[in-house]
């Protein structure tokens, strides 16, 4: 999982798609995703240690993904292992036409949505947020409103709001918003991942968001949603 | 009067999916419109918030127990033809009489393979499971008859398709 920090410390916007025939910088994703494919063939010929790896590059943020879709650890825990179980399964089947890591998505949202829409017991695991173990807090205040810098909030104090505002999504809101915002996946990927349209994946984004902002108004620096003088609400094609 | 971003291509812009042109002219418009750039910031903060949450909630996972947890799965959805099962791998019946007499059979437990000096009389089955009967040569110049049971399933496939 890259670093919040360093995420804060750009422009928050990312640059646009590289021309690969003009000789520009390959691209990071790309790289990963050549990593993976390296990796699947490893797996595809037996290779327990690059299953592993596999495993290993992608365990956190396929958890926290996951986790902010079931909203209960335990849950999660469970999405992942049968999630890796299946990529095991079926790897051999992988044809690499699709990423890696799309095609594993799918797999680990399918569950986590069948999950949730069984309707299993939802536990808050703010029991574990509200531990008072918190270490490095207060860092990062700053940096996420960057306005007031006296503010006393804490990493801890911020993921239990965030993940309180998180729990008001539907699980298809929450969705959205995992995949993007901790994953970094495109529109394209996503549309890939929870089999809809990119229109709709665009949609459920921007308002995921807005609700978002609307729950954490005086942390994000948003008041009430408004779009603070701009004009139109968005997509409004939201399912 | 300033035109704002609308929301959407603010988005778009945020999340890197402009081309070139637009990506530069929304930059140009956001370095000269601050309640642009503050709605930018916001969505800048949500990010970060949400990466926070990602981390304190993946902080304290024992992923080394998920992975022998996921280990275990595996190797329990293995197809059966390849499964590896606790029980000895082979077991030998030794019998007092060829398949007429199976009732009377002798019964031990031997592990290995049949003995090169054995030869194979036929096949039987016992329910799922199936053997061969093998007339084995004793040192004292004698034979016995002894059922082989295989003790490995039939791969019955896996139909099972990719949710």
């Amino acid at each position: 999982m890259k670093p919040a920090q360093s995420r804060a410390a750009g422009t928050g916007a990312a640059a646009p798609p590289v021309n690969r025939g003009t000789g520009a910088p390959s691209n990071p994703k790309d790289d990963e995703r050549q990593a993976d494919l390296d990796l699947v063939k490893r797996v595809q010929n037996g290779d327990a240690v690059a299953f592993r790896a596999l495993f290993d590059r992608y365990n956190r943020r396929v958890f926290a993904v996951a986790l902010g879709v079931v909203k209960n650890q335990d849950d999660a825990l469970d999405v992942m292992q049968e999630a890796f179980i299946k990529v095991h399964k079926h790897i051999g089947s992988f044809q690499g036409s699709s990423s890696f890591y799309t095609w594993m998505y799918r797999i680990v949202m399918n569950l986590a949505i069948d999950q949730v829409r069984r309707g299993r017991k939802v536990v808050d695991f703010d029991e574990r947020l509200n531990r008072d173990d918190a270490a490095g807090d207060g860092a990062l205040l700053p940096v996420v409103t960057g306005e007031d810098p006296s503010e006393d909030l804490t990493r801890h104090e911020l993921s239990a709001k965030i993940q309180a505002a998180l729990e008001q999504l539907p699980e298809y809101h929450r969705a959205v918003i995992m995949l993007r915002e901790v994953e970094e996946m495109s529109y394209e990927d996503m549309s890939r991942v929870l089999n809809v349209p990119k229109g709709t994946i665009m949609s459920r984004l921007f308002h995921a968001r807005r609700k978002m902002q609307e729950q954490l108004a005086s942390y994000v620096g948003r008041e009430g949603g408004r779009d603070t003088e701009a004009g139109p609400d968005g997509p409004g094609n939201e399912p | 009067m300033t035109t704002h971003l609308e929301e959407e291509l603010l988005q778009r812009y945020f999340d890197g999916d402009l081309g070139a042109d637009e990506h530069s002219q929304v930059a140009s418009h956001l370095a000269e419109c601050d309640a642009c750039a503050a709605r930018q910031r916001s969505l800048q903060a949500l990010r970060v918030g949400v990466g926070v949450l990602a981390e304190e909630s993946a902080r304290d996972i024992d992923f080394d127990a998920l992975f022998g947890r996921i280990e275990r799965g595996i190797a329990e959805s293995a197809p059966r033809g390849v499964r590896t099962r606790t029980r000895p791998t082979r077991i030998w019946l030794p019998a007092a009489g060829v398949l007429a007499a199976a009732a009377a059979l002798v019964m031990f437990l031997r592990g290995g393979t049949p003995p090169s000096s054995s030869t194979e009389i036929e096949e039987v089955a016992f329910g799922e499971w199936g053997g061969t009967v093998f007339e084995v040569a004793l040192a004292d110049g004698a034979s016995t008859k002894v059922v082989w049971i295989n003790d490995e399933y039939e791969d019955d496939g896996d139909a099972e398709v990719l949710q």
